[in-house]
């Protein structure tokens, strides 16, 4: 099984650098043109959860690559940066995230802030195109 | 998790449970309006991929109808849980089948996504754009099979009739299609009224060429002749057959 872990501030700025890593990544495991979409959206929507509420001042994204699937797990990290938090319909997200992966877990800290977004996609499965 | 669909009216839930029992059509429309956050939601998220945001947002609109009329509130799902991924799920078929100008089969849409791949690794691995038998081997199918998809491939765009034939040439692509020449059938008609004139009587031939020649009006043909309208209507009917009969 192969890791790809990504660091990058909490800002809407690098959201673009997650989903071209997720796309890169998604590409070498043989995922076609439009479910790459389907996993960048996945990550977006992931990424907009954490950032939601302004409490993160990093995200750290952990893609495992493994033969039947792609495991992807957000989390945020609070290293004292600039957490500028991000206008989002989480409850959208959240719902969207659901009907295009598997394994879905959305873990929350004691102030119910989402700090972790985890899921799976399957990459040889033809579920979504 | 914060909710952020506030402005949502709280009867909404008590609607939906009275929908599902009555199925009011009046209902359905009032929570389509409610829930048609959703559709815009799922639809922005496709953007960017070649169709319109208005489109997609109708084909989502739709299906969240379509998802009205499925959804059963006894099976103790939320409606969000059910309607994003119906909303998806259409939105997706409408990629699949609208994003071509040509419709191809989905089999063969899989395939073509397929042999770009194998094409795309083939050329990095031998360092020149692959044979077909190489493709072939690669995707697993026959060499008949990647021929079919190249030919597929390049039929499914759409060209512009104005768009130009050769760059820089100024002739359009619409002067180069081919079109029945009126021509040879205006002489072929010709010659079968002709013929089929000349086995007419005088009174009938009179008839038809006042009416299809000099395009008289029955009225003015019975005032010549000195017969009633009806006369030459029912007159002309005759002939009509008459030289069908004869032009068969």
């Amino acid at each position: 099984m192969d890791k790809v872990i990504l660091q990058f501030p909490a800002k809407a700025d690098f959201l673009l650098t997650a989903r071209l890593t997720a796309s890169s990544i998604g590409s070498r495991m043989g995922c076609h043109i439009d479910k790459l979409e389907d996993l960048k959206t996945a990550v977006s929507e992931a990424c907009h959860i954490i950032m939601h509420e302004g409490k993160f001042s990093n995200l750290n994204i952990v893609f495992n690559l493994n033969h039947t699937n792609l495991g992807i797990c957000v989390s945020g990290m609070d290293s004292g940066g600039e957490k500028p938090g991000i206008e989002t319909d989480i409850e959208m997200s959240q719902y969207i995230l659901d009907a295009m992966t598997k394994n879905l877990n959305i873990n929350t800290d004691g102030s119910n802030a989402v700090h972790q977004v985890s899921f799976t996609i399957d990459a040889g499965e033809d579920g979504f195109f | 998790m914060s909710n952020t669909r506030l402005n949502k009216p709280d009867d909404t839930e008590k609607l939906l449970e009275q929908y599902c029992v009555t199925r009011d059509k009046e209902l359905r429309n009032i929570l389509h309006n409610r829930y048609s956050y959703i559709a815009g939601a799922v639809a922005r998220r496709y953007t960017g991929r070649g169709i319109e945001y208005d489109d997609l947002f109708q084909v989502a609109s739709l299906a969240l109808v379509k998802a009205l009329e499925r959804f059963d509130i006894t099976k103790g799902v939320k409606l969000q849980s059910f309607v994003v991924p119906t909303i998806m799920g259409e939105i997706k078929n409408y990629f699949r089948n609208y994003s071509q100008g040509i419709k191809t089969s989905r089999k063969s849409n899989d395939l073509i996504m397929k042999m770009k791949t194998a094409r795309e690794d083939l050329t990095r691995k031998l360092n020149r754009t692959p044979k077909t038998s190489e493709i072939a081997e690669y995707m697993q199918v026959s060499e008949e099979t990647v021929l079919e998809l190249l030919e597929i491939n390049n039929n499914t765009h759409l060209a512009y009739l104005d768009s130009e034939t050769k760059e820089g040439s100024g002739s359009e692509l619409l002067y180069l299609l081919g079109r029945d020449d009126e021509g040879y059938s205006s002489v072929e008609d010709r010659d079968f009224i002709k013929s089929a004139m000349k086995l007419l009587d005088k009174k009938e031939r009179y008839i038809i060429y006042q009416r299809y020649f000099n395009q008289k009006s029955q009225r003015e043909v019975s005032k010549a002749i000195g017969v009633s309208q009806m006369y030459v209507s029912r007159a002309e009917k005759k002939i009509l057959d008459k030289m069908r009969t004869i032009i068969k």
